[in-house]
């Protein structure tokens, strides 16, 4: 039997009423407008709540500097620790931070990471960027940052500085590690230098069983509650 | 046939030059990490859980100038930072004067760190702003003044989780239904921002990431107790260290002589947590 020949304009009738037809335009139709918003979405720059915003640009460097950094070790420091850092427990060199190794293995788990955020005056945008051990960004109280070139900078920086692992040996948890957290708005430059570290003991490193945070007088807060172990 | 080329064709056009015209700084810090392994540019990711239009959303808005009060505290335990930022340029040469609560103010590009006593005169109060101009007209001199004035909340601070020394900084925070309790201030009718920050760092350090996110919520109203979005804390890793920022404040935009001034204050407090989204990753002493 000959193939049955059907006019295009009767095909595109039947096609017309044909409601997986229909179905697939309309997931075609959302496909494209996803695609869109992806790549919209993948552009830096694009800011769909207000576009008549300026974009900081970030093509200069400049300096973060803390003033009088006095980066305060916590208790519960292996002898191990202690023996690294200087008597009175007081870091005030950043390099030293990242250079001072643990002894849970390599490589350093140091870092710093820089936040540098506009308020909203000149531009709007932010940054953030990371340095470990080695980093010639990094000087004793400084750090040598991208900075906004499109305009004057008015804003807030935050600061993360963590040491790098050692092995536990007061309290329960195998290692810790101390985290100080600065921010600083001052005009003049600076974040205030002087930081309480904490320590953050955890149980174990690798995938073997579940990792696990140890809580300091074991408690955690729920629901705007303290909730003890 | 044709008419689907056509459609193809049309497409193509729209999605490459915006698939071209998107910033690759990804792709370069990818780069540049391989290079110099000693330094991360972090991708950063931001989410507004609340888009309904409010006051904050001027705050980010461009004007020609601008004049405010801006207050930090670092975390629950710092004294605020209070800074004062002016950013009005007179080109022209016609501003005849400047004043903030009636004081006159000399420098108008500055920013001035102040003293928590100035601060007590900002924060709290209705503050005024006025700006005169001088104008040359056809006939000669003349002058205006505007003033505009706002109430400005109180300067936050973050209640619960309370914090009173440092052996308590960094708590441990169960993510769903976070209860979040500052000093209510019944005079804000502005409502208060909230955000969450990560910065990439995780409690276990093997589990730190090298991204930013940055999500923002609204709270509206400064009652002084409210439970969090449980999308606040979305796409962040169980038992990160997290940022969780309270800001209240005030911002009027004034057109003076066809030019956009803002005028501000804010305070805002930043509380380092601990965030736990799987309970059984946290074990006591």
């Amino acid at each position: 039997m000959p193939p049955v020949r059907v006019k295009y304009k009767d095909f595109h009738e039947i096609q017309k009423n044909n409601f997986k037809y229909k179905e697939m335009k309309r997931i075609e139709f959302i496909f494209k407008v996803l695609l869109f918003l992806v790549i919209m979405g993948s552009c830096e720059e694009f800011n769909p709540v207000d576009p008549i915003t300026p974009a900081c640009e970030w093509a200069e460097n400049n300096q973060v500097s803390f003033t009088n950094l006095q980066l305060h070790h916590p208790s519960g420091l292996s002898n191990f620790h202690i023996s690294q850092i200087p008597q009175d427990r007081i870091e005030r060199s950043l390099i030293n931070i990242l250079d001072v190794n643990g002894d849970a293995g390599s490589p350093s788990q140091a870092k710093i990471t820089v936040n540098i955020k506009a308020n909203g005056d000149a531009c709007v945008g932010e940054k953030t960027v990371a340095f470990m051990q080695g980093a010639p960004e990094v000087s004793i109280a400084t750090i040598n940052v991208p900075f906004v070139s499109n305009a004057v900078f008015l804003g807030e920086v935050t600061v993360g500085i963590r040491g790098d692992t050692f092995r536990n040996t007061v309290g329960s948890g195998a290692f810790y590690h101390i985290l100080w957290s600065g921010s600083g708005n001052d005009p003049n430059g600076g974040i205030v230098g002087s930081i309480a570290g904490t320590k953050i003991t955890y149980s174990n490193r690798d995938g073997s069983s579940k990792k696990k945070v140890i809580s300091k007088d074991g408690c955690y807060i729920q629901n705007g509650q303290r909730v003890c172990m | 046939m044709k008419t689907i080329n056509y459609k193809l064709t049309l497409v193509l056009l729209v999605i490459i030059p915006l698939i071209f015209s998107c910033n690759t700084n990804e792709n370069q810090s990818i780069e540049q990490t391989t290079i110099q392994e000693t330094s991360i540019k972090l991708k950063s990711s931001y989410s507004l859980l609340d888009i309904t239009p409010n006051i904050y959303h001027d705050y980010f808005r461009q004007t020609d100038y601008s004049a405010g009060f801006s207050s930090l505290k670092a975390n629950s335990l710092a004294e605020p930072s209070i800074v004062r930022r002016i950013n009005i340029s007179d080109k022209s040469n016609k501003i005849r004067n400047f004043l903030i609560n009636n004081k006159s103010i000399n420098s108008l590009t500055k920013a001035v760190k102040m003293s928590k006593v100035d601060g007590q005169n900002i924060y709290g109060k209705t503050i005024s702003f006025k700006i005169g101009t001088n104008n040359k007209d056809k006939v000669g001199n003349s002058s205006t003044e505007t003033e505009v004035e706002m109430y400005v909340p109180d300067l936050v601070e973050i209640t619960n989780p309370k914090i009173d020394n440092d052996e308590e900084l960094l708590p441990i925070c169960y993510y769903e239904d976070f209860v979040l309790e500052w000093n209510a201030d019944p005079n804000n009718e502005e409502g208060l921002v909230v955000i969450a920050e990560y910065f990439g760092n995780n409690a276990i350090p093997e589990d730190s990431t090298n991204e930013h996110i940055l999500n923002t919520d609204v709270i509206d109203i400064d009652n002084g107790h409210a439970v969090l979005n449980n999308d606040l804390f979305k796409n962040i890793p169980n038992l990160s260290i997290v940022h969780l920022i309270l800001l209240r404040g005030n911002v009027a935009i004034e057109e003076i002589e066809g030019e956009l001034y803002k005028f501000y204050a804010e305070s805002h407090v930043r509380l380092p947590i601990i965030l736990a989204k799987d309970l059984t990753t946290v074990s006591k002493e």
